[in-house]
């Protein structure tokens, strides 16, 4: 081989060196890969979680005391989005931007009234309610008995004293399309993890 | 070989344990971004409950809200029960006493601060005023007049006559309704009176609430409403469904003793006498402790529809018991009273006995009676307090050296009174009179004085009488709250401490402790007229014939602060001059220090500037004027009716010799709030009159007056405005050479903004604040006619002030037909010190003069012919309600309590006269400023003096103020109103003021440049909350209606002079002549949501969709570029 002028000579690479040299590049590929799969399933795992999250069981969290014993204030529970909900379910449902949680009383086409003693009866039946603590007429600005109309719910908050709910005119029955889901277990505190029970009016 | 398969086995188990760990690792990162992004999506979710509006929090005290307190011994325990009962009646709160141990004893105090509430349904939100019932027959109410005919008699209206019936209402027509009709939950509202009667008493059993009827009555009616409900007897049950109040009550009179057939068909009330024995016993044992019993019945009574039971628990029921005129016959009859009599003698008594019904009405379902025997003894009862009141000492007409007399920590007064009280008043005060000597009375009393302790004024408290003794009987009076004069007249201005009752024999006058049998005061005494309860229980005090009762009172201590007008008056033309040419270079007045630097000396004017300013006077009289000679005045040396005006009231500046140089008689009263002077005196508007050259008003609450009030004395502790003025309640020397001078540094404007500021009503700066003795020295005044230029004199301090003001303000006091306690007035301080009582002269240290003092017996002008009947007693009124209906009066039992004639009788209070005390304060020297004072009155209350403006009102007109207000809500939102005024002359003047939220006064210039801001017939107006609009000189008997035009969102609420009305937004009312109408428009907030929710869930869906996206991407890539790898490979 004749060598231009000024060129130096390049010696070939040894053995050694070439494997040193595989070994790198098989590192730097494996770290690559490993690199690659960890932020590929973080991402997934994220996209998941954020799914789940908001399409199906969203997490919520308890404002206010017209549900107690229930659920009490700084409570987290798991709701599932579902449009099928019995008598007795909590559920929790938009109004005016917000979300509210309130117990199922009545379905569409339930006559539902309520006595002074906050007794109430759905189509005639006084209904057990072994969930409240105290019953209460509570504040009550429309006219009973009530037929609920057509796609929407009753529903009534557990701490009836205080509780503002389907006795307001200003909520009223609540529309089925407003609905977000049913409530199904308290997730937070520890020390009351537990499935929410229906408590299914009998 | 092996060391490689070796190696190869260690290198992939290697390798697996990293997988292992990596995977963990990998397992762990994802946890914990599920966990956050779970976390960060949780959403807030309300549970709804209403907004309480009352303010309150919800509460019931448990054992935390209580701390036990020892008690070392048993007269300890009972000084300290006493103390702490004693702030338990005042705090409300609840003492107990518990045992912990034979020689150790607790108390358990309550120390929680928050009152025990439970929301109720009026916490929530404001009572809905009654919707207006809507006729639905389109025609309105008519009856044909004489107009609506023509002379031929033919009819020429064109109206339908016709009257409204209940079939015109919208729900008269159908008057069951549908929901009733079908599903009738079978709760109806009740308002129902029931009677019932038997031979000795009616009892009268009201129930209002609801209640829920019996399945078979709602059967019943929607059978009925299948058929012809109008024609059917039976259409009763249908209505009972509707409306109860409608049923036939079979326990009327009339319809009382009907039989079974009518009762199935009616709702009543079923009564039968008790036949359990327990309860005879129970109610037995509850009436002898009222006397021995004579007669007792016990009821059980429920309310029924068709002989079915209906729950009365959601009811309110109020049942009332009263004899029969047979019952009350024989418990009036001498038979009885000789029975009375003859058991009240056997029993070695000797009052007087009487029946008594005892009714026991509070349980529901059960109601009961006694006839009980009593004793009724005859009693007195005193009311003392003890009032802490400044010592005067009387001396001789004549002091032979007032310096000699201040050295000896005394300050001299001049006593005008002419020994009234209250059985003898208006005896008229003897007012102080010119030239009389310079230290001798000034009228015919002796001189006195007030002596100094320490630094303040010396009190004494002293056991007084403060409202007339009142001759009671037990039957009338069993209990301290039928009374208790002191507290339902004066608040809290006294406490009561001890009960006294006269040991027999004793002077029922006397004020010695050893005459008297004394009780500390709880809250849980109680009178009887028993001897055995007395006995049994020592809460109980025993009342017996002829007993004396005096109840002793204690002054609560507090400082109450009242509002005060202040003006700034300035006597220079401002500039500082460096020559006495009065021209060319000058320095403002806050700039003295700067030009006394530069020049050594300043010159300025004071002849006729400022409030001396010649525009400022009208007539052709003396002119009162400030600054005296001292200050180079024009007017320092003018004279009234031979006395000096304007500087110390002596011959020696040609003046007469009055007493400490005063000059009385300058001002005669007040006509409208404003000062009358004297006939040949020429004044400036100082006050209230209106702006003034040289004068800057603080009329807008910039200043107030704090005053430390013991009881019913109140004494001036400081001045609150740009900077306190405190310690006026103390009195030092200015200087220590100064001994025989007295003062407590009244220097209110010494940091008034107005200060070193340019006055724009008088063109010029204000005065510069000149005191101390290196700028009197320097600083040169105006030449005065026939006077050489000459510095400025120094304070008597030596220090600089803003010298030159004026005060004024006014309290009410309540004087009760039964008040006889003190009503006095001290003073003492210079210069210029008038106080009216309503338009009466009665306190007058006129001129500028040496501090000195006056005593004023305000009885002297009280006239109680107003509040005593001929005989002399206080004239007592109907008690009222917030409707101005009379309170009806209730026996202890808690029944109406009627008179012999079966009149209703009323709770009777005092007749109370309103009476205005205004006082006017100048400071016309630059020597010193003092103004002490101290007023013992009851029901004192500082006035906004725009109520005081009120008087200025043109005649025959009132006004009337607009108020806003807001509840459950704070904002800065405008709300418009339409004012409507019918009555009032076209040419109706506006004349209002307004006042925001803070009090302060808007400027009328500014508001008339709003066109939003018209008043005027058919004009609109707009406030905010907290704003007064206050509009005067409407005329006599005009109408108004104003109207709130848009209250979306809030439930209103329309008080007028506190009364609610029905017609919110609208207040409709008729001006009365020299009042002021107050109307209040109150916006209730509606609920709110919390401020809780978030974003919402849309921004979180996106995100996820991407990430979803961009996972599905690399996913893709990753697989393409492994496909691509693998192919390469093969």
């Amino acid at each position: 081989m004749r060598l231009k002028r000024n060129q130096t000579p390049v010696a070939s690479p040894s053995v050694e060196q070439l494997e040193q040299q595989l070994k790198n590049e098989r590192h730097r590929i494996r770290y690559l890969y490993a690199l690659r799969t960890t932020v590929y399933t973080i991402l997934a795992v994220a996209a998941l979680a954020i799914l789940v999250a908001t399409l199906w069981l969203p997490v919520l969290q308890i404002y206010g005391t017209s549900m107690s014993p229930t659920l009490t204030e700084g409570e987290l529970v798991l709701a599932v989005k579902t449009k099928n909900f019995e008598q007795g379910q909590l559920i929790a449902f938009y109004y005016n931007n917000k979300i509210l949680v309130k117990r199922v009383i009545a379905g569409p086409g339930s006559w539902v009234d309520i006595d002074d003693e906050g007794t109430v009866y759905v189509d005639r039946v006084a209904i057990d309610e072994p969930y409240l603590v105290e019953k209460d007429y509570g504040m009550c600005d429309i006219d009973l008995p009530c037929q609920v109309p057509d796609g929407q719910y009753f529903v009534l908050g557990d701490h009836r004293s205080v509780s503002m709910d389907s006795r307001s005119s200003a909520i009223g029955c609540v529309s089925i399309d407003n609905v977000v889901g049913r409530l199904v277990v308290r997730i937070w505190p520890f020390n009351r993890i537990d499935l929410i029970n229906s408590n299914s009016i009998e | 070989m092996k060391q490689s398969f070796l190696a190869k086995l260690r290198r992939l188990m290697d390798r697996r344990e990293i997988k292992r760990k990596f995977t963990l690792v990998t397992n762990i990162i994802c946890c914990m971004i599920v966990f956050c992004i779970t976390y960060v999506l949780i959403s807030p979710v309300v549970t709804q409950e209403w907004q309480a509006v009352c303010g309150m929090e919800e509460h019931t005290h448990t054992e935390e809200c209580y701390a036990e307190v020892p008690v070392e011994d048993e007269e300890e325990s009972g000084d300290e029960g006493g103390a702490l009962a004693e702030e338990a009646a005042t705090t409300g709160s609840a003492v107990s006493v518990s045992e912990k141990s034979s020689s150790r004893k607790t108390k358990k105090v309550l120390i929680c601060t928050l009152e025990e509430h439970t929301h109720s349904e009026s916490c929530y939100y404001a009572a809905k005023p009654e919707e207006e019932e809507e006729y639905i027959c389109g025609l309105n109410e008519h009856t044909h007049t004489s107009e609506c005919y023509f002379e031929n008699g033919e009819l020429k209206c064109t109206q339908q006559e016709h009257l409204h019936t209940a079939a015109c209402l919208a729900s008269g027509e159908n008057p069951v309704d549908e929901t009733v009709e079908e599903m009738s939950g079978g709760i109806v509202p009740i308002d129902r009176e029931f009677t019932y009667e038997n031979e000795y008493i009616t009892a009268t059993v009201a129930i209002t609430g609801k209640i829920r009827l019996p399945e078979t009555i709602e059967t019943a009616a929607a059978e009925e409403t299948t058929a012809d409900a109008a024609d059917s007897d039976d259409a009763v049950a249908v209505n009972d469904t509707a409306d109860v109040n409608d049923a036939p009550d079979v326990n009327d009179a009339e319809t009382q003793g009907d039989t079974a057939a009518e009762e199935n068909t009616g709702l009543y009330l079923d009564v039968v006498e008790s036949e359990d024995m327990d309860d005879y016993s129970e109610y037995e044992e509850m009436a002898e402790e009222d006397g021995d019993v004579m007669l007792l019945q016990v009821f059980d009574y429920s309310l029924k529809m068709n002989g079915e039971k209906i729950s009365l628990k959601n009811c309110t029921v109020d049942a009332t018991i009263t004899a029969k005129p047979e019952l009350q016959e024989m418990m009036d009859a001498p038979q009885a009273a000789m029975y009375a009599a003859e058991e009240s003698e056997s029993a070695g008594e000797s009052v007087n006995n009487y029946m008594e019904l005892t009714t026991y009405t509070e349980e529901k379902n059960v109601m009961a009676y006694a006839v009980v025997e009593a004793a009724n003894p005859s009693f007195t009862v005193q009311y003392y307090a003890n009032i802490q009141r400044a010592v005067k000492t009387d001396i001789g007409a004549t002091v032979s050296d007032p310096n000699a007399l201040a050295r000896q920590n005394k300050l001299l007064l001049i006593n005008t009174d002419n020994g009234s009280t209250a059985a003898n008043s208006n005896k008229g005060g003897k007012m102080p009179k010119n030239g009389t000597g310079v230290a001798t009375s000034p009228n015919d009393n002796p001189l006195s004085y007030l002596e100094l302790v320490g630094n303040r004024i010396k009190t004494q408290e002293t056991l007084t009488e403060i409202y007339k003794s009142e001759e009671l009987t037990y039957q009338r009076a069993p209990g301290l709250m039928y009374f208790n004069i002191v507290l339902s007249n004066t608040e809290s201005e006294y406490q009561l401490k001890e009960i006294w009752v006269l040991k027999p024999g004793r002077n029922a006058d006397s004020i010695k402790r050893d005459d008297w049998e004394i009780h500390e005061y709880t809250t849980t005494t109680r009178f009887t007229n028993r001897p055995e309860t007395a006995a049994k229980d020592s809460n109980y005090i025993l009342i017996d014939d002829n007993a004396v009762i005096r109840l002793v009172y204690n002054p609560e201590e507090t400082t109450e602060n009242m509002p005060a007008h202040f003006y700034d008056y300035d006597i220079t033309g401002g500039k500082l001059y460096q020559t006495s040419a009065l021209s060319g270079s000058y320095y403002l007045p806050n700039e003295l220090d700067t030009a006394l630097s530069e020049w050594g000396n300043v010159y300025l004017r004071s002849s006729e500037e400022g409030i001396n300013s010649n525009s400022n006077y009208q007539g052709s009289g003396s002119r009162l004027a400030f600054g005296n000679a001292n200050m180079g005045t024009k007017y320092g040396k003018a004279t009234w009716d031979g006395n000096a005006l304007n500087t110390a009231n002596r011959a020696t500046t040609g003046g007469k010799d009055s007493f400490r140089f005063s000059t009385f008689g300058l001002v005669t009263g007040l006509s409208g709030g404003k000062l009358q002077y004297n006939t040949g005196v020429d004044a400036p508007k100082l006050f209230n009159e209106g702006s003034a050259a040289g004068k800057t008003n603080y009329d807008n609450n910039e200043y107030s007056l704090d005053f430390q009030r013991v009881g019913d004395t109140y004494t001036l502790s400081a001045v609150r405005g740009a900077q306190t003025a405190s310690k006026l309640d103390e009195f030092r020397h200015p200087q220590s050479k100064h001994n025989h001078i007295w003062t407590n540094d009244f220097w209110p404007m010494d940091s008034a903004p107005s200060w070193g500021a340019y006055d724009s009503v008088a063109g010029v700066y204000h005065d510069p604040k000149i005191g101390s003795s290196a700028k009197t020295s320097k600083v040169h005044r105006q030449l005065s006619s026939g006077e050489n230029w000459d510095t400025i004199a120094e304070n008597d301090d030596a220090k600089d002030h803003n010298s030159y003001f004026g005060m004024q303000y006014s309290v009410t006091f309540d004087l009760s037909s039964s008040y006889i306690g003190p009503l006095e007035y001290y003073f003492f301080g210079d210069d210029d010190m008038w106080v009216f009582l309503n338009d009466q002269l009665v306190c007058d240290i006129g001129g500028v003069h040496s501090a000195v003092g006056e005593y004023v017996n305000l009885w002297d002008y009280i006239d109680r012919s107003q509040l005593l009947d001929e005989k002399g007693n206080p004239i007592k009124e109907p008690k009222k309600d917030a409707n101005g209906d009379p309170i009806p009066l209730k026996d202890k039992n808690g029944n109406p309590v009627f008179d012999a004639d079966g009149n209703p009788e009323y709770e009777m209070t005092d007749k109370v006269q309103t009476y205005t005390l205004s006082f006017f304060y100048t400071e016309r020297g630059a020597s010193g400023s003092t103004c002490w004072m101290q007023f013992t009155l009851p029901t004192v209350a500082g006035i906004d003096l725009d109520s005081v403006l009120d008087e200025q009102l043109s005649e025959n007109t009132g006004s009337l103020s607009i108020e806003k207000k807001l509840q459950g809500v704070e904002n800065t939102e405008w709300f418009e109103f339409d004012l409507q005024f019918e009555g009032a002359d076209d040419n109706y003047e506006p004349d209002y003021r307004l006042r925001d939220a803070n009090g302060n006064l808007v400027d009328n210039e500014e508001l008339s440049q709003n066109n939003d801001y018209v008043i005027a017939d058919g004009s609109r107006f707009r406030i905010r909350a907290g704003d007064v609009l206050v509009i005067r000189n409407l005329p006599k008997d005009a109408t108004f209606q104003v109207t709130e035009l848009n209250c979306d969102g809030y439930q209103p609420v329309v008080t007028i002079d506190g009364a609610v009305q029905d017609t919110a937004p609208v207040a409709r009312g008729t001006i009365t002549v020299d009042k002021r109408t107050q109307v209040v428009f109150t916006n209730v907030a509606s609920y709110e949501l919390p401020a809780t929710g978030g974003s919402g869930t849309a921004n979180w869906y996106i995100m996820g969709a991407a990430l979803c996206m961009m996972a599905l991407a690399l996913g893709y890539k990753k697989v393409k570029v492994a496909r691509e790898e693998g192919g390469t490979d093969m």
